[in-house]
């Protein structure tokens, strides 16, 4: 588990704020491919304005998510319009997503059980 | 409007991106700059105040700094003197101008190479073309795929015919529901007079909608309307291309005159394009088929009959449609439709049935010839691959993919393959050019003949053919001369050598080799044999120094049988009076003729045959010389005389075949038949059974009567002398005009001449086979041979310590024969397998000899193998003779 070892708390910061943007990108493409605009969008409005992502933090984490094969971008045209780069989840991309879902779950739980406080 | 695009661009320029990623990454980025300026324009913002927040909103320090670590910097391995750039194409020019230095460089290979593939692809490019129209579209109309022949069977005695009888058409024309068109076509001969020399032309009546269903048209006026038909007074004919310019010298004001034939008086409406000829190839003309609405005969089959079925109805539908109404007719004329079906047929189908038998065994000989082409070329791209294994080395080291070096090698076999196919082609061409110079008759029963030739699907197919066939021989050395061990390889100062997997793949190559031509052999082989004994085969006659010619007794004058008699008696008496010439005969028909004439047998004895079981068979009218003029043996009895004439009683002779049918067990001669005439003949001999249609039938029952007692208009004139020359049989021609001018005379040809026609078909699949069987067997040879010198040579050292430590030369022979003798082994114990699968194809086209025949498979095994032999013989002689310490220090 990404937790047991804790080194300092600004590192856990961040890989903690790493781990959880990377899950809500992924849990974004999910179930239908978006592109940037639209993932940061979204990530605002169903956080009701508490995470917010802009352009220059979003996009080299696509990039990176799109190296490691966990999403796939691929140019759309539509009539009318500019080309747009739309991004979707790969079988490996759906694994990982698995993956963090549990340790969140279980994270939370854990949470939960020490501090007690109940995500939902 | 602000520039985003630029904004970022900036930005990135601190990045060594590479120019396609940075203008992507620019595109994307600039896109949600512009989404969020105008969401903020949405909010409320004003413009400055949106692109302020926008810009701000855009931290690109950060950005720059996240990307820094992920974007691949600008570190492709370049090739000197090459653009960087990502696309796989990218650098493919390069690739093909070194494959040509390279092969420039090395003429002589190049040129084995080259010309193997020419072969190997020329082989495959002829056959693609020639078959393609041989066996799929012989005809030149439209409608061909659409269309299909209609014939009669008879269930009792599963006997197909392929001609309709005028009843039963009219009544299929106006009962069927599924056709568009239903048409009949007679076939005949015409009497041409407007020449100076009277002339036979063959031509067609053809029945309304027969050029409608073909949906071909005239090239010059018109073919035929519904008003055609109905106009008995001015009746009108169509030319094909060839006689309107034999003939009228190709006037283009030539439709409205008119034209005697027959000695009838014809218009000419129209002018057929140059490459119509259907039924048959040599047809000239067409004339309105107006059956005579009183011949309703069910007892004649002469019409060959053709439909153009509705679009969207099956071959099935239509067959069922016209048996629903032949079960009818069977119920109305039960005399003579008893048991009579319809079968339908798709007519490519039918005018190349005897092509498609030979189809899958032809192609699968020449891809045989390509692979074993294919397998030699690996083996050379191989060793040198192998050869150039240190620059494939240092090229990898130096950061070149493996996929790039991969795509110089296939660049390589390429280039080699595109010159190649262009060699088959030129070879395919010529080929085929050659193929359709042969005997003019031969096309007339091979439809697609005179069409043959290199056209787009040919030119299509060859050029997938060379990027596969460049792909199949790059791919081993490509994959195996591309896995090298850089460490090995460079740190070796010395030649480099193959590494143990090319040698293996070496050796395989070399088995494939063996295999694919032993399996090539043993087809060519086992077809030569039977080719062998088709023409030592028995045709019943004699054809050497047989001349023939056709003649025409047409017009008033020959109405009368007597007048009839009377010229045959002329012309025997005139023509056996020449030097040279022994015997003189005129027949109805002459074996392997093309003119066929049947009758039916009517009863046999004190037996009459119900109408429906009658059989037809073969029937000859001949003068009492005929037999001796063709060759023909007598069996038993007598041969027609002088007195077998009109007046006294009627005989007849038949053959053994006849004999075994009809009168199996019984005696013969004295025994009557009864024909559809009515008429009862005695037999009075048994004739040997002559082959009349293909030289691989069987028998066939057959009947001769003699020519006084039934004398026929068209006759063969059949002379046999001492000798042959073209000045002998003028010298017969002009007989026929002395007796009457005014008779055609027509077909002036050797027997022979009609012999070899027929074999021509067989003979050409044979030499063909034969000549791919010899490139295989040449080719395999080769390769042992290369592999076994290749290995005397890395062996050197080895074969030097032998001999030092005193191993004598037999040893050194025995080991380097048998290593190319075990790959020689294994080769032949995969083709053998192979041999026996492919000859199971051929079976249907072989004559007297049994697809597994043992003599061939023996023969070919042992010719492999001694050829085999001499191909390791030879390497193996150098070894012997190697000078131990000179072989020692060899590295």
């Amino acid at each position: 588990m990404a937790l047991k070892h804790m080194r300092t708390p600004s590192i856990l910061d961040r890989e903690v704020k790493r781990g959880s943007t990377e899950m809500l990108i992924l849990a974004l493409v999910e179930d239908r491919p978006r592109h940037g605009y639209e993932i940061a969008k979204l990530i605002e409005q169903r956080s009701d304005g508490v995470l917010q992502f802009h352009a220059a933090s979003l996009y080299p984490l696509l990039y990176r998510l799109e190296k490691r094969g966990l999403i796939q971008g691929h140019w759309v045209e539509r009539p009318s319009q500019r080309r747009r780069r739309f991004y979707k989840l790969t079988k490996a991309g759906q694994e990982i997503l698995k993956e963090h879902r549990r340790t969140w779950k279980e994270f939370f739980a854990a949470l939960d059980r020490v501090a007690g406080i109940n995500p939902a | 409007m602000q520039d985003w695009e630029k904004e970022i661009r900036e930005a990135l320029s601190q990045l060594p991106l590479r120019p396609l990623r940075e203008a992507e990454i620019v595109e994307e980025l600039s896109q949600h700059l512009e989404d969020r300026y105008e969401d903020l324009l949405v909010q409320g913002y004003a413009e400055d105040e949106a692109v302020q927040k926008t810009l701000s909103e855009f931290r690109q320090n950060e950005m720059i700094r996240d990307l820094r670590g992920l974007e691949h910097a600008f570190s492709e391995p370049v090739e000197l003197g090459q653009e960087p750039r990502s696309s796989l194409t990218a650098g493919l020019w390069e690739d093909f101008r070194y494959a040509i230095r390279m092969l420039l460089s090395q003429p002589g290979m190049t040129l084995v190479v080259i010309v193997t593939m020419g072969l190997g692809i020329g082989v495959n490019t002829t056959m693609f073309s020639s078959l393609e129209m041989l066996a799929f579209r012989p005809f030149d109309f439209p409608n061909q795929e659409r269309l299909v022949t209609v014939g009669e069977r008879q269930r009792e005695t599963s006997f197909a015919r392929g001609s309709v009888t005028p009843g039963d058409f009219a009544d299929w024309q106006k009962q069927n529901q599924t056709f568009e068109e239903l048409v009949a076509i007679k076939s005949s001969y015409f009497d041409f007079s407007n020449a100076s020399q009277p002339e036979r032309l063959s031509g067609n009546f053809v029945s309304a909608g027969f050029f409608t269903a073909l949906g071909t048209h005239a090239a010059l006026g018109r073919t035929f309307t519904a008003e055609d038909k109905k106009i008995s007074t001015n009746q009108v004919v169509v030319l094909s291309d060839g006689l309107w310019r034999t003939r009228f010298g190709a006037d283009p004001q030539i439709v409205g005159r008119s034209v005697k034939l027959n000695e009838e008086i014809y218009t000419i409406v129209g002018v057929m394009p140059k490459n119509f000829h259907y039924p048959v190839d040599e047809g000239q003309l067409w004339i309105p088929l107006s059956p005579d609405s009183s011949d309703r005969s069910r007892r004649d089959h002469y019409l060959r009959v053709i439909g153009l079925p509705r679009r969207g109805v099956s071959l099935t539908q239509a067959g069922e449609d016209l048996n629903r109404i032949a079960v009818s007719l069977q119920s109305e004329y039960p005399d003579t439709n008893r048991g009579r079906e319809v079968r339908v047929v798709p007519l490519v189908k039918d005018a190349t049935r005897g092509v498609r038998v030979a189809v899958p065994f032809m192609f699968i000989s020449v891809l045989l010839v390509l692979l074993v082409a294919c397998a030699n070329i690996a083996n050379i791209l191989l060793v040198r691959a192998a050869a150039r294994q240190r620059d494939i080395a240092i090229r990898l080291a130096l950061g070149a993919s493996r996929l790039r070096v991969m795509r110089q090698l296939f660049a390589h076999s390429l280039v080699l393959s595109g010159f190649g196919g262009f060699l088959g082609l030129l070879m395919a061409y010529f080929g085929i050019k050659a193929m359709r110079g042969m005997p003019q008759d031969f096309s007339m029963f091979i439809p697609g003949w005179t069409k043959m030739g290199i056209d787009q699907p040919a030119l299509a197919f060859t050029l997938v053919l060379s990027v596969l066939t460049g792909i199949l021989c790059g791919l081993i050395p490509a994959w195996l001369g591309t896995r090298v061990e850089l460490n090995q390889v460079l740190k070796n100062d010395g030649p480099s050598i193959l590494a143990g997997t090319s040698n293996r793949a070496t050796r395989w190559l070399v088995i494939s080799e063996v295999a694919f031509s032993l399996i090539l052999l043993v087809g060519a082989g086992i077809m030569f044999r039977s080719f062998q004994l088709l023409l030592h085969t028995d045709l019943g006659f004699d054809a050497s120094n047989v001349s023939t010619m056709q003649i025409s007794l047409s017009g008033e004058r020959y109405e009368a049988t007597q007048a009839r008699i009377n010229f045959a008696d002329a012309l025997i008496g005139r023509v056996s009076a020449r030097h040279g010439i022994n015997n003189v005969g005129l027949a109805t028909t002459v074996p392997l003729g093309y003119v066929y004439k049947r009758r039916e047998v009517a009863g046999i004895g004190s037996t009459i045959f119900a109408d429906y079981l009658r059989r037809s068979v073969t029937f000859r009218t001949i003068t009492p010389a005929y037999l001796e003029a063709i060759g023909t043996s007598l069996r038993q009895g007598r041969a027609f005389t002088e007195y077998d004439r009109e007046g006294t009683p009627r005989v007849g002779l038949v053959n053994e075949a006849f004999a075994r049918q009809f009168l199996a067990g019984k005696q013969v001669i004295g025994e009557n038949f009864f024909l559809d005439n009515g008429q009862r003949y005695e037999i009075v001999g048994v004739l040997a059974n002559v082959i009349n249609d293909d030289l691989d039938e069987r028998a066939e029952p057959e009947i001769y009567v003699p020519y006084a007692q039934e004398p026929s208009r068209d006759l063969f004139l059949v002379t046999r002398s001492d000798f042959t020359s073209d000045a002998l049989v003028q010298a017969i021609r002009g007989e026929v005009s002395a007796v009457d001018p005014a008779v055609p005379v027509f077909k002036v040809k050797p027997l022979q001449q009609y012999v070899d026609e027929r074999l021509f078909g067989k003979r050409v699949a044979v030499y063909f086979l034969a000549v791919g069987a010899f490139i295989a067997l040449l080719l395999a040879a080769l390769g042992i041979y290369s592999v076994v010198a290749y290995s005397v040579t890395q062996r050197t050292h080895e074969i030097g310590l032998r001999l030092a430590l005193g191993a004598s030369t037999s040893d050194i022979l025995k080991l380097i024969v048998g290593s190319g003798l075990r790959l020689v082994l294994i080769g032949s114990a995969i083709g053998l397998a192979g041999a026996l699968v492919l000859t199971q194809l051929l079976s249907g086209l072989l004559f007297g000899v049994s697809a597994r025949d043992p003599i061939t498979f023996g023969g070919i095994i042992s010719m492999l193998t001694a050829v085999a032999l001499l191909a390791c013989y030879l390497p193996a002689r150098r070894a012997m003779k190697l000078d131990p310490l000179n072989a020692l220090r060899y590295q």
